[in-house]
């Protein structure tokens, strides 16, 4: 009993801790989500002139070095090389959201570029037959389909990347000295400072756990919304 | 047949894929109404050729005249494109509409572009009504084509839950609803179960008969025989001949032609 009660007197520092995950995760995933939309139109656009072939160039570049360097590796690049010069910024927070949302950013490219490409070509060309844009044929009728393949996929990256966010606790000193008070940090922390490690580690487990099911949960609902129409 | 009104001037029309070329120079008008079938062995281009008519290949050389325009260097292509129906092998139905929206998405997208152009960004009330009415109008069209092939029932049907002749004739009428003056048909019968092709022979048939200019690539020299009124046999990129069905199928010139008929025959 004193465990637990020792554990709700951490409460505040707890729920400081989620926040911090919370906004690391949902600060990366918009990031991740933008960059992704952008790039995978980038990519599959029709190549008709040069400016969108070197954008296209590029685009292949960021994925490949994203997708081949480990996410610390690039956690400590962005602290230490591209915020060094920053002190005026709370990076502690800034310097996270952006690792995970221009790593997430690159995985979610090619989700919906895969998503996009699995959808038969007939249906853009029956689309330009009768006379529609590119663009046209793809707001109507090749991303709604497209939509449903890449749904469980995309929350699957989702999921994977909130649990990732922990690592930045362990990047101890990423400029300002301070460790990243994420959820757990906190546990950490706490845990070694009260002599019950276990118990505080596995309260942290617990509410990662309750958010990836929770977003499972959402994840349910919005595959149900995009499976209505079509029988 | 030289005083009717010509829909369609080819001209010198060639198609390569990287250093592969598949159409070495075609040459072909056709005229309102006129039906043209097209055959030739597998491989040997004649999808390439449909295909570069509507530009969804864009032709590597040569001229392809429509409404007094070339489609190879036209500024507004999809507007021409509209008026060229295209049907496919594999029907591609819009598999996220239903019957009734994917025969009027596209006359709806027309529609409510010409409706902006008239009356202008700033009427919205006016511009709101004007495309209510053209809404209607386009899903009234919809439904009597979705008559004249016996399906008005599947209007809010999806492509899924359809048998492939059914998919097939629901694609020949999205088409019509753009109001094409030339229809191309790619096989438009290969993918389907044998009691299935009547159904779509039919329609076409009818559509052929309605005045319809079209360009059907077939294996079916039954149908060739009996709808076209031209006949090409393309090999080697090129047209090796062309005639009437009669002449075409009774008295082939090319060697090669002979070859192919007494296959297929
Ligand atoms: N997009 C493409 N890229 C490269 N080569 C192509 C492409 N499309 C067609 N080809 C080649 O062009 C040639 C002609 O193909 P096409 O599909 O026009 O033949 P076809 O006469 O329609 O054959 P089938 O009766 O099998 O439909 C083939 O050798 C094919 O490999
Ligand atoms: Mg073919």
């Amino acid at each position: 009993m004193d465990k637990l009660k020792l554990l709700w007197d951490c409460r505040m520092q707890f729920i400081e801790g989620l926040g911090i995950t919370l906004l690391i995760s949902v600060g990366a995933v918009i990031i991740g989500f933008f960059i992704g939309v952008l790039v995978a139109t980038i990519r599959i656009c029709p190549k008709n002139n040069i400016f969108i072939k070197i954008l296209d160039k590029i685009c292949g570049v960021y994925i490949t070095v994203i997708r081949g360097t480990p996410v610390l590796v690039q956690l400590l690049i962005m602290a230490n090389v591209v915020f060094a010069s920053l002190e005026f910024l709370d990076t502690n927070i800034i310097v996270p959201i952006l690792s995970f949302g221009i790593n997430s950013g690159a995985y979610m490219a090619e989700i919906i570029r895969g998503g996009i490409e699995s959808i038969d070509k007939g249906q853009m060309e029956a689309g330009r037959s009768l006379g529609l844009s590119w663009v046209t044929t793809m707001i109507k009728v090749v991303i709604p389909q497209a939509i449903k393949v890449v749904v469980p996929t995309i929350f699957n990256e989702i999921i994977i990347m909130i649990k990732e966010t922990s690592i930045v606790s362990y990047i101890v000193v990423l400029i300002s000295g301070e460790q990243v008070r994420d959820l757990l940090a906190v546990a950490d922390k706490q845990g070694m400072s009260t002599g019950f490690y276990m118990e505080f580690i596995f309260t942290a487990a617990l509410q990662y756990l309750a958010v990836v099911m929770l977003l499972t949960l959402v994840q349910k609902l919005v595959e149900k919304r995009f499976k209505k129409n079509e029988r | 047949m030289s005083d009717k009104e010509m829909v369609l001037s080819i001209k010198d029309l060639k198609k390569s894929f990287g250093s592969h070329e598949v159409i070495k120079g075609i040459d072909l008008d056709v005229c309102k109404g006129d039906v043209v079938a097209i055959i030739g062995l597998s491989g040997c281009g004649k999808s390439t050729f449909l295909r570069c008519i509507n530009c969804m290949e864009t032709p590597t050389s040569g001229s392809i005249v429509f409404e007094g325009e070339d489609l190879v260097t036209t500024k507004d292509l999809n507007l021409h494109r509209s008026k060229i129906g295209m049907v496919f092998q594999h029907f591609n139905l819009f598999n996220n509409l239903t019957v009734l929206d994917n025969i009027c998405l596209a006359p709806l997208i027309y529609a409510k572009k010409q409706i902006k152009k008239e009356i202008g960004f700033w009427h919205f009330k006016q511009k709101s009504l004007a495309i209510k009415d053209a809404k209607k109008r386009v899903q009234e069209q919809a439904l009597d084509l979705l008559k004249l092939i016996g399906l008005e029932e599947k209007a809010n049907a999806y492509p899924s839950t359809l048998s492939g002749g059914q998919k097939q004739r629901i694609a020949i009428v999205r088409s019509l609803a753009m109001q094409p003056k030339v229809m191309l048909f790619d096989e438009p019968t290969s993918a389907l179960d044998p009691e299935m092709v009547g159904e779509v022979l039919e329609l076409i048939k009818k559509l052929a008969s309605s005045g319809m200019t079209m360009l059907v690539v077939t294996h079916e020299m039954g149908f060739a025989k009996e709808v076209a009124n031209k006949v090409l046999f393309i090999d080697e990129g090129v047209i090796k001949e062309q005639n009437t069905p009669q002449e075409f199928f009774t008295n082939p010139q090319n060697e090669r032609l002979k070859e192919f008929l007494s296959k297929v025959l």
